[in-house]
């Protein structure tokens, strides 16, 4: 009987030991950037989803997002990182100051996050990673993904000149957020509309050659690019969404570079590691010239990938200036 | 031996309670803080204790530099001062996964903002505060660039003498902003923060401390310190840990 009853206590203990890592409900209170009926509506909105984020890993199942208050496209994206990892949130009160995003819209970050890769993979660097969403001006939830970075989004941010400055930062932060997570959620949508018609995708490849002086050969390592249309990247890459189930890319070392003579064009260069479930992975950087002109309708002119190495040993760095920058594009408006 | 298994589990688990009940309550405490009107505060998570003070702390200053800016005449803010640095800047450190939470914050009040040249100005509760050196900030808020340009280039601090006296008779720096914002009134003195290899030719130096006590007043003559009342020649490294004032007077 004894035995029994010790069995049980461990087992309850037990039980509440796991159970109260995770927390059932989730509330957000806003700290301040916002008041009135839109802070209501984001607090509510937002705990709502992380409560249903937290219930879902406990019970082991698919989200249910239909009743809450995010758009479609919020909604499709949100399911589709939840195919490649389960995640949940790790206070049972998240407080925020609530940021300006746009001219309507808003935003909340550092919502902690803790991940599990649902294919068992599992990366000690990884598990807490920090959550961002938006919001429209009524409180609607438009996004939610795992935002930079903080030491990329400092490194940014902080070097804003004025207001104006660090908000246009921000808001290129934002987008290139948005741009990396639409690799792991197969949004094509959004990779057809984030670029221009006449954009070009360059990508760089090593090349190695021989040199001989008659007594000893010494090995040169060279980076060629190659170029595609708009129409060619976006062939190849539904390929990838399509032979993959899952896609992870990761995004750092991000420098922001404003165009010396155009207004509203940015150049921005990250160092991003690429995997997928094939097996492929590969490690370089991506320079991205960004169109602010139209703020509905911002878009990426150039993108260009070049290796961070010349050999698989990564023992061989690509020199800095293989790297295309922002003047070595001539802009024809 | 089976027995002594079992009460082991159980302590085992009974402990993961409490250490679970105890991160609970630190993240209680760190929300407390954080919706408080009264702090300002920032956080991060990193794969390492400094690391995450470091992007913490780095975070505080902008929230500092935006919650300044948000206030009226914030243009004229030349330097803030943090006073008690130490105790201003607690920081709470839990874990989240494998990586180190630390939360870093600081009190409202305790924020003081210097407008112009020698102006002190209190915080807005105009409370009484010690004027203390500015420290461990990752990045300067808000340098005066232009100190070195305000120092006059011929400084002759002859009809000064009963006001030098009176600096150098002060021993806290506390009591010296009183002082010098009486000497300023009657337009007898200018000063500035000093900076180590600064030119301030014919100007006096005066070193304090963190705790707000004043270490000396010297007259500087090239590299020469004198100090003003025991004439003791004195070199920058008698001054190991101190911040510094120039002034001039008439």
């Amino acid at each position: 009987m004894r035995k029994i009853v010790l069995i049980v206590l461990l087992g309850w203990f037990g039980m509440l030991g796991i159970k109260a890592q995770v927390d059932t409900s989730v509330r957000l209170t806003i700290r301040e950037g916002v008041d009135g009926p839109a802070k209501t509506a984001i607090e509510r909105s937002l705990s709502d989803l992380l409560t249903e984020i937290n219930q879902a890993y406990l019970e082991k199942r698919a989200l249910n997002l239909v009743s809450l208050n995010m758009t479609d496209a919020a909604r499709d994206g949100l399911a589709a990182m939840w195919e490649n990892v389960r995640f949940y949130c790790d206070d049972a009160e998240v407080v925020q100051n609530c940021l300006l995003k746009g001219l309507n819209g808003y935003q909340i970050r550092q919502i902690p996050l803790m991940m599990k890769p649902t294919d068992g993979s599992t990366s000690q660097d990884d598990e807490f990673q920090e959550g961002v969403a938006n919001f429209s001006a009524s409180g609607q939830i438009t996004r939610f993904n795992v935002s930079l970075a903080t030491t990329s989004y400092l490194s940014v941010v902080s070097r804003g000149t004025d207001v104006t400055d660090v908000r246009r930062r921000e808001e290129i932060l934002s987008y290139v957020e948005h741009f990396r997570t639409a690799y792991e959620e197969k949004d094509l949508a959004f990779m057809n509309q984030i670029f221009s018609d006449d954009a070009l995708i360059i990508t760089g490849t090593v090349i190695k050659s021989k040199k001989t002086d008659g007594k000893s050969i010494t090995l040169d390592h060279d980076v060629v690019f190659h170029s595609k249309t708009k129409q060619e990247y976006l062939a190849s890459l539904k390929q990838s969404f399509a032979s993959n189930s899952y896609i992870r890319v990761k995004f750092d070392e991000i420098k922001v570079v404003k165009h010396p003579t155009l207004t509203d064009f940015y150049g921005v260069t990250v160092h991003q590691l690429y995997s997928n479930s094939s097996g492929y992975s590969d490690d370089g950087y991506v320079f991205m010239l960004w169109d602010f002109r139209d703020k509905d309708n911002v878009m990426i002119h150039v993108r260009a990938w070049t290796p961070k190495y010349y050999d698989k040993a990564k023992t061989q760095e690509v020199p800095v200036e293989k790297i295309p920058s922002i003047g070595d594009f001539k802009l024809d408006l | 031996m089976k027995k002594l298994l079992y009460y082991l589990f159980l302590s085992c688990f009974s402990l993961s309670l409490f250490a679970q009940a105890d991160r609970a309550e630190i993240k209680k405490q760190i929300n407390k803080i954080k919706k408080s009107q009264a702090y300002i505060s920032a956080e991060a998570t990193m794969p390492t204790e400094a690391e995450a003070m470091d992007v913490a702390n780095q975070l505080l200053v902008m929230e500092i530099n935006n919650w300044i800016q948000s206030k009226r005449h914030s243009d004229e803010v030349q330097q803030v001062v943090l006073q008690d640095i130490n105790s201003c800047k607690e920081m709470l450190d839990m874990k989240r996964g494998t990586q180190v939470r630390a939360f870093v914050y600081v009190k409202k009040k305790d924020i003081v903002l210097i407008k112009g040249e020698g102006q002190i100005v209190l915080n807005e509760n105009e409370q009484g505060a010690d004027l203390r050196p500015l420290a461990e900030i990752s990045e300067p808020l808000n340098p005066a660039e232009s100190q070195v340009e305000s120092v006059p280039s011929t400084a002759q601090p002859s009809d000064g003498k009963g006001a030098l006296e009176r600096i150098a008779d002060t021993a806290t720096m506390a009591d010296m902003k009183g002082v010098f914002a009486d000497l300023k009134t009657q337009g007898i003195i200018t000063y500035g923060e000093y900076k180590v290899g600064m030119d301030v030719p014919g100007a006096y130096l005066l070193f304090y401390d963190r705790q707000g006590n004043i270490r000396a007043v010297v007259k500087k003559e090239g590299d020469v310190l004198t100090h003003v009342k025991t004439q003791q020649r004195m070199t920058l490294n008698d001054f190991d840990g101190c911040a510094a004032y120039w002034f001039t007077l008439k």
